[in-house]
């Protein structure tokens, strides 16, 4: 859940912000992956599940907070 | 030039007293609670507010408009969904003024009141942990699953998933690097 940057990269990004923009009919086919070879900034952390409640299902996010 | 002198003088004593007024706590050391080992813990005592906040990869980037970026990042989790639905709603219609319903059978209030909430759903009971495969959805997420093109899937791909199948893909398939098969899990860096 924590990897979201990573696969965040793992797609063209200004290519999917100039189709959001309507500027790109369309994705190229095969695609680029422009974060290919680039690392990124990572917090993993595992629990056991018994940590975060009993029922069938969680919703998970993450927050950075600041001090004020 | 003795003027010359004394003021030179002047203007380094006025540099050494403003450049070198250190405060005394440039030490930077926890100053928190005592743990059991003996170590000296954070201190994470006073009010913290909420600079950001996210999960589901790109709700934010595609359907938070740039006006609105810093206002989504400090809403509460709990207050987005009257806070930005509609917004959600109007944006989703604008990228995609074909919408009808999408692959889960959600109408357009329903998939964005579904996304204006961004958190990930985790099954706690099932055995398939998937953002979307078809079967499972929103169980979860495994590190290889390809979220960007789920999330086109919805947003372009119709009833069916076979709408516009220029935009339902970005045809970027799986990480440039294999993942880890355990704890943390990610791929070692470059």
């Amino acid at each position: 859940m924590l990897d979201q940057e990573i696969i965040l990269s793992s797609f063209i990004f200004s290519l999917f912000n100039d189709v959001l923009a309507g500027n790109q009919p369309m994705f190229a086919d095969p695609g680029t992956d422009s974060f290919a070879g680039t690392n990124v900034m990572s917090i993993a952390v595992e629990l056991p599940k018994s940590m975060v409640g009993s029922g069938d299902s969680v919703n998970i996010w993450v927050e950075s907070k600041r001090k004020q | 030039m003795k003027l010359n002198n004394i003021k030179l003088a002047a203007i380094a004593m006025l540099v050494l007293f403003s450049a070198l007024n250190c405060s005394n706590d440039d030490d930077n050391g926890p100053t928190g609670p005592t743990a059991t080992n003996g170590k000296t813990e954070p201190n994470f005592t006073g009010v913290y507010a909420q600079g950001e906040q996210m999960e589901r990869p790109a709700i934010n980037t595609v359907f938070v408009g740039m006006a609105d970026k810093n206002t989504f990042n400090i809403t509460l989790t709990s207050n987005q969904d009257a806070a930005f639905q509609t917004k959600f709603q109007n944006r989703l219609l604008a990228l995609n003024p074909d919408y009808s319903t999408n692959a889960l059978a959600f109408t357009a209030e329903q998939f964005t009141t579904a996304l204006a909430t961004d958190v990930l759903t985790v099954s706690l009971t099932g055995t398939t942990t998937t953002f979307f495969d078809g079967t499972n959805v929103l169980t979860g997420r495994a590190s290889n699953d390809d979220v960007i093109s789920t999330e086109l899937l919805l947003i372009f791909g119709g009833p069916d998933g076979s709408e516009k199948p220029g935009l339902s893909d970005d045809n970027v398939d799986s990480n440039d690097k294999a993942f880890l098969a355990s704890f943390p899990y990610l791929a070692s860096p470059h």
